[in-house]
């Protein structure tokens, strides 16, 4: 389960986050949609830590942190519990897609060698990409590296997987395959909390869509009803004309 | 002009040889000492560790901005000026030291702006998994900070083996010193220094293979 | 209060090397071993004229000689230091190094030379060259001592840019000056027949510098000591008639 409670980020003067309440229940799809720069993506990168919030709570799994208070341990822990999906897919670059995986198993989780490949192994075949273990990033495609990113994260056994816009930088073509594969991944009841402007999935597989707009949740619910029947104009307007180019 | 005098040539190269190792580890434990500090110093740096952020930055500063010949006579000869024990301070010792703190500082600012350079999606990736500062650095940026630094350190340590001619002035006799004294005996300074200047380029291509070599384990991850 | 700092800086290179007077300690001398011919390497073995003196000085001391080489800017430095207890390598004693150093007693005596053709009776001496052609090297220095003399408009001054001893031989000017040292090797040398006129005027002395502390005082008077017996059974001249076939040990 996950619990934000007041939650803020401020850059400067400009408020980007502006006192976010949620609460994500374990097994949950998450679809956050919204204009861009309306603080989605800080959102994501506050619960991994990878902004520091200015305040508030926050409670995954069995820990819960008051931002302004996280130790470099609280910290750690936190990152542990959030495995992140980047859009640029920021897999290591000197590493195989099978280290890229078993990576955390051997650095942060202090796996024995043998037990984290195994398992680094087992993600590649659930990804499909059995064949490319020893492939380098720069050898492969956009998709597949995406795919290796999310293998990445599968792979931290975390509480829930944040997806920063997983599909943006990706060719069309390479886009079906990463969906599929986050497709497979909901079906498993992974909690996920998944930002992105594909309305297709997150009308087909969210449980639940989040309008974000001015660093405010403006309104959420199911898929149907957010599409359907939106109650703020602000939804209203935003789902508008996102559809207009990119029809459900 | 005389016509090289081939046959004292070859009779000296015997003789220069014998000094070809003192040179090489000069060089080789220098630039091992050197790697060491300048890759402390490049992280204190980049991390912006407090106190010892400001200390490196003097330390750096004061090493690239004097001669090496300086430093070496401050460590051989000033230094026990000032504290007679530091006598024991041998030329060997005295020039390792010099050599290392000297090129140190040169290739902390290279290895630095190397682990600058690796993109900062790397930092976050590393860091969204839950790497500490440390582990982030051993695993992922310096591994590839390497790359990018190598040819700038090869460069340096190619640099420090000719750097190591400045021993002699500190009484160490090394391949140059070695050849400064027989060519003082012979009067034959061409024929000397061709063969120390051979001797010189030689190492260098050997050490030039190496960082090929070097470079293509190196640049595997990145080839399409 | 910095006085006080010397002093006691002074007093601490006093203590720690005055375990330098204990007889068995080798006397370590410094050398640039890159000065022909007086400290120069052969195949490895480090030789002549100061080595041999340095050598004979040993034997007479009854100390083993420990040699270091460096380069000439470094080895004050490592006298200073105390890395090497005294420089052979014709060091000239000279007002600013007095200051700093103490000396031994000199044992080469170098200075402007007057040479003449072999067997030339009438210029006997500097104080000769009154009305004499006398040549000299081109940027030299000896063009000016020259013009120093009293009787320097009487003396016809040539330059030159090479073979000035040639032309003496020939007959062709009076004399040549030059320093003795480089002169005695020429003479030595080359198959001229020319030889050194009288002792050098605007001498220079070279002797060997030691620090200004008790341990540097007592080895300088075993040194002088030692010198003094090697100059009286003529080992001193016997060693500079193997290097330049004269004594340049005499004033």
């Amino acid at each position: 389960m996950i619990k934000l409670e007041s939650l803020s980020k401020h850059f400067g003067k400009t408020v980007v986050l502006d006192g976010i309440d949620l609460t994500i229940e374990k097994g949950e799809i998450v679809v956050i949609i919204g204009p861009s720069g309306t603080g989605k993506s800080t959102l994501l990168r506050c619960i991994n830590f990878l902004e520091q919030p200015t305040s508030g709570t926050m409670t995954v799994g069995n820990l819960t942190v008051d931002v302004n208070r996280a130790s470099r341990g609280d910290i750690l822990a936190m990152r542990r519990q959030t495995a992140f999906v980047f859009q640029n897919y920021a897999l290591f670059a000197n590493k195989t897609a099978l280290q890229n995986i078993a990576e955390r198993l051997l650095v942060v989780d202090k796996w024995p060698k043998e037990k984290a490949y195994r398992r680094a192994r087992e993600i590649l075949e659930q990804i499909g990409l059995a064949e490319k273990a020893d492939a380098y990033p720069a050898s492969m495609s956009g998709g597949q590296q995406q795919r290796v990113g999310i293998g990445r994260a599968m792979a931290a056994g975390a509480e829930v997987i944040l997806f920063d816009e997983p599909t943006s930088s990706l060719d069309p073509e390479w886009v079906e395959e990463v969906l599929g594969l986050m497709k497979q991944l909901a079906s498993e009841r992974q909690t996920m909390m998944v930002v992105t402007h594909e309305m297709s999935f997150a009308r087909d597989v969210a449980d639940r869509v989040i309008f974000i707009d001015g660093g405010h949740i403006v309104e959420q619910g199911p898929p149907s009803e957010i599409f359907h029947n939106p109650k703020d104009p602000r939804t209203k307007d935003f789902l508008k004309k996102i559809l207009a180019t990119n029809p459900v | 002009m005389d016509v090289l005098n081939v046959e004292y040539m070859l009779g000296l190269v015997p003789v220069l040889l014998r000094y070809l190792p003192l040179t090489l580890q000069l060089a080789g434990i220098g630039m091992v000492l050197a790697l060491f500090l300048a890759c402390l110093f490049a992280v204190v740096r980049v991390l912006r560790i407090p106190v010892l952020n400001q200390l490196t930055i003097v330390f750096i500063s004061f090493f690239r901005g004097t001669p090496l010949l300086v430093q070496l006579f401050l460590f051989y000869y000033g230094l026990p000026q000032l504290f007679s024990a530091l006598t024991v301070i041998d030329g060997v010792t005295a020039t390792v030291m010099g050599l290392t703190m000297h090129f140190s500082a040169y290739m902390a600012e290279s290895i630095r702006a190397a682990i600058v350079g690796v993109d900062r999606s790397q930092t976050e990736a590393a860091l969204s998994i839950g790497m500490t500062n440390g582990q982030l650095m051993r695993r992922i940026v310096l591994p590839q900070a390497t790359r990018v630094a190598l040819p700038t350190l090869m460069n340096y340590f190619i640099d420090m083996i000719k750097a190591t001619s400045l021993a002699f002035t500190l009484g160490v006799t090394e391949l140059m010193g070695a050849t400064q004294k027989e060519a003082a005996g012979s009067f034959l300074y061409f024929e000397a220094f061709i063969v120390a200047a051979i001797m010189y380029w030689i190492v260098v291509e050997l050490l030039s293979k190496l960082q090929n070599y070097l470079e293509t384990r190196l640049n595997k991850a990145y080839n399409r | 209060m910095k006085t006080l700092l010397i002093n006691t800086l002074l007093a601490i290179s006093l203590f720690a090397s005055a375990p330098l007077l204990a007889q068995d300690k080798p006397l370590r001398v410094g050398m640039s071993g890159q000065y022909f011919p007086f400290t120069f390497v052969e195949q490895d073995e480090l030789k002549g004229f100061e080595v041999d003196v340095m050598n004979a000085l040993g034997k007479e001391m009854g100390r083993d000689i420990q040699y270091e080489t460096a380069n000439f800017s470094g080895l004050f430095g490592m006298l200073q230091s105390g890395r090497i207890d005294t420089v052979a390598n014709q060091i000239t004693i000279t007002d600013e190094r007095k200051k700093a150093y103490i000396f031994s007693d000199p044992y080469v005596y170098d200075g402007a030379q007057v040479v003449t053709k072999e067997g030339n009776t009438e210029v006997r001496g500097v104080e000769d060259l009154k009305g004499k052609t006398v040549a000299v090297n081109l940027g030299s220095n000896f063009e000016a001592l020259l013009e120093e003399l009293p009787y320097a408009d009487q003396i016809t001054i040539k330059t030159y840019e090479s073979n000035l001893e040639r032309d003496t031989a020939l007959g062709r000017v009076d004399a040549f000056v030059m320093d003795r040292v480089s002169a005695s090797q020429i003479i030595k040398e080359k198959p001229l027949p020319l030889e050194l006129a009288g002792p050098t005027f605007s001498q220079i002395t070279n002797a060997y510098p030691f620090h200004d502390t008790e341990a540097g005082r007592a080895l300088r008077d075993e040194v002088n000591k030692a010198l003094e017996t090697l100059r009286d059974n003529g080992t001193l001249a016997s060693i500079s008639e193997k290097w330049f076939g004269t004594d340049i040990t005499q004033p």
